[in-house]
Formats: C-alpha cells, structure tokens, sequence
C-alpha cells in the first residue's frame, strides 16, 4: 500500500517539476510576512519598557501620592495588554502551533525550575550571591521561552 | 505514523500552501505531517481524507511499534 520513499520523493517531485521550489524544505523557504504581528511587538516592547522604567521614574522624579500609584499600575496594564494580545495570537493559530506554543510554555518553566535550581548552587559554590537572585528571577523567563521556543520548534519544524 | 499526504498531493499537483490553506491550516503543519514529525489531530485526519475523497485509513497508516 505505501511505496518506498525514495519512490516518494521522485514522484513529487515528476509532477511537479515546475514548481520545485515549492519543495524546499521549510528552513530553506522565507517565513510568511504576514504572520508578523507588528501590534504583538509593540505591546511586548511596551510593557518591557514600561516594567524596567516605571521604578526608575518614581524613585528619580520623586513622584508622590496619587500620581505615583497610577505610574505604579502602568506595568500591569501593560502586562494585561500583553496578556490579551498574546491569548489572541495563539488563538489564531493552528493545532500544530497551539501545540508547539504549549509545549514550549512547559519546556520555558523547566529550564526556569533548572535555573532557579542552578543559582543558589553557584552562590553556594563561587560565594557569588547575585548569582542565586538573578537566576531565580521571572524577568528571565522571555529568555527561557526563547531557549525552549528554539527546542521545540526543532522537533516539529 | 506513516501517511500518503506527499503522493496524493502530488497527484493533484498542489503545492504545500495550497493545501493549507483548503484546509485551512499553516503550510507548517503540512510540511510537518508529511515528514512525519508532527500527527494530526483527528478533526484534521478527517478533513484530509474527505479533500481527497479517500478514508482516514488509506492516509494514514497507523504504525503500532511506534504509537
């Protein structure tokens, strides 16, 4: 019922000799423009910008009272921003990138669990105190979601 | 689990984003189902097999060592 695959590849590759290019492999193919959410990039690079100035700003420009609470909450409206952008994007995905999404969520709290695990043991090891704070800091997880989007994208793509 | 996604494309002389987007997913998933690293979902398997007119079974081979 299955024929041999090199039989495969010939065949595909007699009927559609035309289009060949159509045949490359993915990593050799240009990635869909459209795919770029450019509103995605914006509020990612907001609520990065906002969350690492916000405290800056406050403690700077000596901000007091109720001007100072609603500068505080800026990084949170951001983050919901982000939250909700972020919801909308993976549901515009198909089952293979929902799949992969998830599946680097997973792998990011891992490498994030190894690296919390990691950061005592250097400050222990080296007397290197930032070490253990620094690496048990969930600022890093975009770091990590990066590592594991590469890890899983691997494996599927 | 091993399929004929390549061949029957071949067959009707469509390329992997043609496909796609009949069945309304990326050309990813498609490249990703016929290099065998990626199986669909059930919904999916069904929709291939009615685009080309064939049952679940003439697709897609279930291959019982590896699951």
């Amino acid at each position: 019922m299955f024929v041999q695959k090199n039989t495969l590849t010939a065949r595909v590759k007699l009927v559609n000799r035309h289009n060949l290019i159509k045949e490359l492999p993915m990593n050799q193919q240009h990635s869909q423009s459209k795919r770029f959410d450019l509103l995605a990039w914006i509020i990612t690079i907001m609520f990065g910008a906002t969350f690492t100035l916000t405290p800056v700003v406050i403690h700077f420009y000596h901000i007091e009272s109720f001007l100072r609470i609603i500068i505080a909450f800026v990084p949170m409206m951001m983050f919901v921003l982000f939250l909700l952008r972020f919801n909308h994007t993976v549901k515009s995905l198909d089952e293979l990138g929902r799949r992969i999404h998830v599946e680097t969520l997973v792998t990011a709290f891992v490498i994030m669990a190894l690296f919390s695990v990691l950061g005592p043991c250097l400050s222990l090891a080296f007397q290197w105190k930032e070490a253990g704070e620094i690496l048990q800091s969930i600022i890093l997880l975009p770091i990590y979601y990066s590592i594991a989007a590469v890890i899983v994208r691997r494996r599927y793509l | 689990m091993k399929n004929r996604l390549r061949v029957l494309r071949a067959e009707k002389s469509w390329s992997q984003a043609d496909l796609a987007e009949q069945l309304g997913v990326s050309r990813q998933t498609i490249n990703s189902i016929e290099t065998e690293k990626y199986e669909p979902s059930l919904s999916l398997a069904f929709k291939v097999a009615k685009l080309f007119g064939k049952s679940v079974e003439e697709i897609f081979l279930f291959n019982n060592e590896r699951g």
